[in-house]
């Protein structure tokens, strides 16, 4: 069975690229057969945090549908638009017109229309796209613009890496999960076998975690947490620090306000191979040294490695 | 009435800036105008009222439909339970159903394919609605509410709330949610005009593209924003590459300033009054109102 | 045969990664999972073993609850899971099914063998 990490934060923009970039980094460096998959369908920048990749896969995914009208039998009599919950169909010159973006194929109209003139047709969800980089495979889930995002391609993608390297006893997947608290990051999270929380040192970060730590809990995977610019901040951390002593939670280390973090992701380079000794270069090392003694602990990391 | 002018605020990917360029925006366009409406469209996570420093307070629920099934006249045929899009009704042939609440989208199927019309309108509050003044500045917030997913929904509600209420002002900032999905797509519907906030980066290029691609099928005059623009390493010239691409123009920097951040980071953005960071987005307001 | 035997006959469900007869591999997914073996077992000895595909894998919302639903359908009493989604446990609590824990990555006959009923 493959060792399987998730990389969550309940809210975008706290730094959770950085640290499963930077886990994929390592654990490669240490000669682990690794994977990593990106998750967050609807804005995916694992590859790009990485230096980019040679793409050598796409495949397509239909799996959408939405309401499409036969306007030659229709009456215009604009039921359709009062029935519809998602407001998906606007008045448009006289004639009802389905709004791509907002249409969630459900059927309603379909079921309320009198000459029933109301069909399905399937649509493009997203795309699952494999890159080859120089740290490894990533394999990276894209959600169609204007799509309602949901656990499939999440499912998918994990689908794909775990069989990419011909599924070793000694692999290991890191998961760049969607931010936030739905079936796309449940997805994510569901049979993993260690998941850790990037948190900012601010209020909404620390309620995104205590949200989507709710989440993990229900499927009692161990967990830790990483905080992510912690001295522009540091009273807060406290609060942090309280919060996850008093519920089991790893504190696995803290990461200071760096311009390496952000000069690294200009120049495309990973923070560890950029500015290795820059103080959040090494603040990651610690953190990634915590890690593996924790899961050593638990007894899930195997022989692999140097 | 008012002119009425509405901006969207977007952003793509969460930590860009989008928030602070948006709620600065507001407060700086308050100089040039009577009246100015702030909307936070950002349901899931909304934190304008945080980095105002204002309480907020509750105007309202968004509601959404939830079936409620008649038991004494349920024939058990389960056809709700076969046509619902979301697999929210679960029960066999013969089995009274039973709804998963969360799963439930609020679509109405069941209540259109039920034979035996037995099933009622029941209302849920999915979100809830907040305001907040200060001086001449309005903000209406919407949040969706914990356990519930139609995050969709309720920013199109917020969207029309907001909306209702265009005619007092003279200037409307909406603040939207990361991303470029369905709910970006209502937030963004009623804008004269959208800024895309990004920062030069490789990652910023890669959503300012997408959003820009979505503004584009919206038929949305969008300009950019390039915020943290003298960041260390930064590479300005990927984000110039996007707006030609894109045939629009960056029409504002922001410099790279540990001060916009710590105010951020502790909120109180209106009390700071913090003089330099107030000048920076003055001149934004300033840009904005030339190009409108 | 007697009344004793018919109240020790009992199906199970287990999420399978493959379909490989008995020596499939136990999923560490349920509603999602590709596949599933539907088992009738008395008094511990298998009386009927099926392997499906999943209908409802690859599908967009709700695939944990489809899925409960559709075993319900099938009229499995027990399931072996390892891990069990928020949704696909209310579905089967309230579809009446038992939810019993296994470790994922065995194959099928080590987590029947390990049940007696």
């Amino acid at each position: 069975m493959p060792l399987q990490i998730v990389v969550v934060s309940g809210k975008g923009g706290t730094g959770k690229t950085t640290l499963s970039s930077s886990l994929v980094y390592l654990f490669g460096a240490q000669k682990f057969p690794i994977v990593g998959i990106d998750a967050d369908v609807e804005a995916p920048d694992l590859i790009l945090a990485l230096g980019g990749g040679k793409l050598i896969n796409v495949e397509e995914i239909y799996e959408s549908s939405i309401a499409t009208i036969d306007y030659m039998r229709c009456t215009k009599c604009m039921e359709c638009i009062n029935a519809c919950q998602f407001r998906a169909i606007r008045n448009l010159k006289g004639y009802p017109d389905i709004i791509y973006e907002l249409c969630e194929g459900c059927g309603t109209c379909a079921i309320v229309c009198p000459e029933k003139v109301i069909s399905f047709k399937r649509i493009m969800t997203g795309r699952i796209e494999v890159y080859q980089t120089r740290y490894g495979y990533i394999v990276t889930g894209r959600l169609e613009l204007g799509r309602r995002n949901s656990g499939l391609l999440v499912d998918i993608v994990r689908n794909k890496a775990r069989t990419i390297l011909g599924n070793p006893d000694n692999q290991v997947l890191i998961i760049d999960a969607a931010p936030g608290i739905g079936c796309p990051v449940i997805s994510s999270i569901v049979g993993t076998d260690y998941a850790i929380i990037v948190s900012e040192p601010t209020e909404s970060s620390l309620n995104s975690a205590r949200r989507v730590f709710e989440l993990i809990k229900h499927f009692n995977i161990p967990t830790g947490l990483v905080i992510n610019k912690y001295d522009i901040n540091e009273s807060f951390v406290k609060i942090i620090e309280n919060w996850v002593g008093n519920n089991g939670i790893d504190l696995l280390g803290k990461i200071p306000f760096d311009r390496a973090v952000p000069e690294s992701y200009a120049s495309m380079i990973p923070l560890l191979e950029f500015a290795r000794n820059s103080s959040a270069g090494q603040a990651v090392l610690r953190i990634y040294e915590v890690l593996l003694e924790k899961l050593k602990a638990l007894g899930k990391l195997s022989k692999g490695g140097m | 009435m008012r002119r009425h002018v509405v901006i969207g605020v977007s952003g793509g990917k969460g930590g860009s800036g989008k928030s602070t360029v948006a709620v600065n925006l507001a407060i700086s366009l308050t100089r040039y105008a009577n009246r100015v409406l702030l909307v936070d469209s950002d349901v899931e996570s909304p934190v304008d009222h945080i980095l105002l420093g204002l309480e907020r307070m509750k105007i309202g629920d968004i509601e959404a439909f939830r079936p409620r099934i008649i038991e004494e006249k349920c024939i058990k045929c389960s056809r709700c339970v076969d046509n619902c899009p979301e697999h929210a009704l679960v029960g066999l042939p013969g089995q009274l159903p039973v709804l998963m609440g969360e799963l439930c989208s609020g679509c109405k199927v069941c209540f259109y394919v039920c034979p035996m019309k037995v099933i009622i309108e029941d209302r849920v509050s999915i979100g809830s609605l907040y305001e907040m003044v200060h001086e001449n500045l309005k903000v209406i917030q919407g949040e969706l509410n914990p356990g519930f997913r139609q995050y969709v929904n309720v920013t199109v509600d917020t969207i029309d709330v907001a909306m209702k209420l265009r005619d007092e002002f003279d200037y409307i900032v909406i603040d939207t949610a990361p991303g470029t999905g369905a709910s970006i797509y209502a937030a963004l519907s009623p804008a004269d005009l959208v800024l895309a906030v990004t920062e030069p980066t490789p990652l910023g290029a890669n959503d300012l593209s997408m959003l820009l691609g979505l503004m584009r099928k919206m038929e949305k005059k969008t300009y950019i924003v390039l915020n943290k623009a003298d960041m260390p390493g930064g590479k300005k010239d990927l984000i110039y590459d996007v707006a030609e691409r894109y045939n629009t123009s960056v029409i504002f920097e922001i410099p790279y300033s540990e001060q916009i951040m710590q105010v951020y980071f502790r909120g109180h953005m209106v009390k700071t009054g913090d003089d330099g960071v107030r000048k920076i987005f003055d001149d934004l307001a300033r840009k904005v109102l030339d190009f409108l | 045969m007697g009344l004793s035997e018919v109240l020790w006959m009992v199906r199970i469900a287990v999420p399978l990664d493959n379909n490989n007869g008995l020596d499939s591999i136990v999923s560490f997914r349920l509603g999602r999972a590709p596949f599933f073996a539907i088992v009738d077992l008395e008094g511990g000895e298998i009386r009927n073993l099926n392997i499906y595909a999943n209908p409802n894998a690859g599908g967009m919302r709700g695939v944990g609850i489809a899925t409960a639903q559709w075993l319900a359908s099938m009229g499995v009493q027990i399931v072996l899971a390892s891990k069990v989604g928020p949704n696909a446990m209310q579905a089967l609590q309230a579809l009446g099914i038992q939810i019993m824990n296994v470790a994922p990555g065995i194959p099928l006959r080590q987590a029947l063998s390990s049940y007696s009923f």
